[in-house]
This record gives structure tokens, sequence and C-alpha cells, in this order.
């Protein structure tokens, strides 16, 4: 699809299936072509985070670090959050934050305090 | 030859080739209208294989793919529609079909279950000629035309390329953009359509905003081929009780035009 041989959400039609996902970067039906082939390879192991999760993460490092992490990398967060009790204290755990979260507290906002009364701080806003 | 040729060699005026996409507004509906459009002395059929995300359709394409997927369209059940409307029609039937629903099917499989079908050629909108021998070696074997497309920004090369690599005919996109209803046609439509002509030896058929009586009289003479999707479309939509009413006179006001 759009020009890329890569893992895509499908039915068994070769239709493309909706997408929904809380943060607009994943909010897409295929793969990236180069996490296609690292997964092709084994090179790299996929794991999956839902949005709730993902939401959790975005406060845990806020919170903890004030770095406010974009949605798409909270749900890396979320997992290292998953991952680390596992494994032992001397190990070290890298995250490729992506991006930053000032572009998504508008949609957290209103995520958590509900539709209304988001919309109506961006009123109060303008 | 298979029907796509044997049409060509023996056409008299320019090819009338309407599109129209599988089970826009019914598969019913589908079969009678392609019996007609025959009837009315269309000379190839090109039948859209409805698709989730057709990047080349503007949006009268896109509704019609969305309602036929309502229907339950598939590759699968258009191919079997196919097979039982070849034992009325021996009209030439192109299916245009993204990638995805072709590979997802399996490109040896489909080739197979084609040619049985009786279908006589495939575009495929979002195949690169780079990409395009695994599916094309497949077609050849069984006689069917994979036809390329060329744009006003194709290099010389790259129509080299295509008139090597394209079977039945080469399919001109008009106009730098997606499908769809157009007032007018570009200045310099002609002395493009010259410029493939040169480099080429393989029919061509212009589509892409065709889609008034006055755009066929300005390319007829130029091409072997004039194809008319989205205002065929708009007129099934505006109909969807009875498209022949409104498709067909549309169709028959093209001919005395050359």
């Amino acid at each position: 699809m759009h020009g890329c041989l890569s893992y895509l959400l499908q039915d068994n039609n070769g239709q493309i299936k909706e997408t929904y996902s809380i943060a607009a970067g994943l909010d897409y039906p295929g793969v990236g072509p180069e996490h296609s082939f690292y997964k092709e390879k084994n090179r790299a192991e996929y794991v999956s985070i839902g949005d709730k999760e993902a939401l959790s993460a975005f406060f845990l490092l806020s919170e903890i670090e004030g770095i406010i992490p974009a949605l798409e990398s909270a749900h890396a967060i979320a997992y290292c959050a998953k991952l680390a009790p596992k494994l032992s204290k001397d190990k070290i755990i890298i995250i490729n934050l992506s991006g930053r979260g000032d572009k998504d507290v508008e949609e957290v906002a209103i995520k958590v305090r509900g539709q209304e009364s988001g919309v109506r701080s961006r009123n109060k806003d303008e | 030859m298979n029907r796509i040729e044997r049409a060509f060699r023996e056409r008299e005026r320019p090819l009338l080739i309407p599109y129209i996409t599988c089970g826009d507004p019914s598969l019913e509906w589908t079969g009678r209208l392609i019996l007609s459009l025959e009837k009315a002395g269309c000379g190839i059929i090109e039948l859209g294989i409805p698709f989730s995300d057709p990047i080349a359709d503007g949006p009268i394409i896109q509704s019609a793919c969305n309602r036929a997927l309502k229907q339950g369209v598939s590759l699968r059940k258009a191919i079997s529609f196919v097979l039982n409307l070849r034992k009325k029609t021996e009209i030439p039937l192109v299916f245009l079909s993204y990638y995805n629903p072709i590979y997802k099917y399996g490109l040896s499989n489909f080739a197979d279950d084609a040619k049985s079908a009786g279908i006589d050629g495939l575009i495929v909108p979002d195949l690169p000629v780079e990409e395009g021998k695994p599916l094309r070696n497949l077609l050849s074997k069984n006689g069917i035309s994979l036809i390329y497309l060329l744009a006003p920004t194709s290099t010389e090369k790259r129509i080299k390329m295509v008139n090597r690599e394209s079977s039945g005919f080469i399919y001109y996109v008009s106009l730098l953009g997606v499908t769809g209803i157009r007032e007018g046609l570009s200045k310099s439509l002609g002395i493009e359509i010259l410029r493939i002509k040169r480099l080429s030896n393989k029919p061509i058929c212009v589509g892409f905003g065709i889609s008034e009586p006055s755009h066929v009289r300005e390319i007829k003479d130029l091409v072997d081929g004039i194809i008319i999707g989205s205002k065929i479309v708009s007129l099934i939509a505006k109909n969807p009780g009875s498209p022949d009413k409104a498709v067909i006179p549309f169709v028959s006001s093209m001919f005395p035009l050359y």
C-alpha cells in the first residue's frame, strides 16, 4: 500500500482495515519498510501497547522527569515500565524518545477530562 | 492474439472505453451495464475492482469503491462474476485493480483464475514497471495483457521502458492528478500524445478527466482509445435505480462525434 511492500492491517481480500490509535503518528494501517525488514531479519522484537497504557506512561515520564513524551514514544515508555521489573538492577534500558509531547497536551487533556471540558478549555484560550 | 489486441487491430475509429466499478450499485447492474455498453458500441470495458485506498482516484470513484465494498465485492467475487458474464459477451474486459488485493490473492492464482474467467487485461495504477516483472510474466503466460500507465511527467527513458513492458495498450494519464471530471483538457495534451506515439509502437489510450463530448472531439484523431470513468460513474451514482437510462444515452452521444 502507498508504494510500500510491508506489513499491513488488512482483511483476507487485501482491503486495508480502519485504524485507531491515541497517537496520531501510529494511526496508520501500514508498518514502515525499515521496521518490516528488521522483523523479517529477526533483528528486532515487536510488541504492542494499548491507548490506556500509553497514556499512563505519558504521565509517568512527565511527572517523574519533567519530560513530556510524544504519545508515540509513550508507548515505548509503557513497555519499559513492564519490562524493567523482570530485569536485574544492573541492566540499562535505552528508550529513543522520538518526539516531544507538547503537541499532544491538548489531546491528552480531552482524553483525561472528557471531550466537553477539553473543548471548553480550548475556547477559553482563544 | 487476445481480445484486446484484436479489438485494436479491427478498430475503425478510436475505441471508446468506459470505466465502471464492479458492484456499483450492484453486481447485477454491472452485468447489465456491460452488456448495454457493448451494444452501444464500446470497444473495451474497464472494470474497477473496489479498493479501500484507491490512491489514483478522485472522490467520485472513491465513493463508487465504497458502495461496491458495502455490497461485499472483492477481487474473488469480481473474477467469478466475469466467469459468468463471459457466457453472454465477447467484449474485451480489463480489470483495474490496485496491487494489494492481487498480491493477497496470490499472483499465480490470480493469473490462472483471471484466465479461466476470460479476463483480457489488467491495469494496476500503483504498480511501477520496475516492480512488475513477476506479475507480467505470469499474466503473459496466460495471454493476459498488463497495461502500464504514462503521465505528462514521464521521461523519454520511461516511455521506452513502458512501451517495452506494456501489452495490450498503454494508458496515458492526461493530467497530473487523480481521476475526476474536469472542464477542459490540458492545452498541451495533443503534443504530449504525439511525443508518446513517436517513442512507442503500442496502442495509446487516454484517460483521466475526459468527461465531455468536446474532450473526445479534441483527441479522437490522435489516439487509439478514449477512457471515460468518473463521468460515467457519477451518472450511475445519480441514478442508482436505473443507471443505464443515464449512462447509455451519454455514451451513445459520443459516437456521432467521430
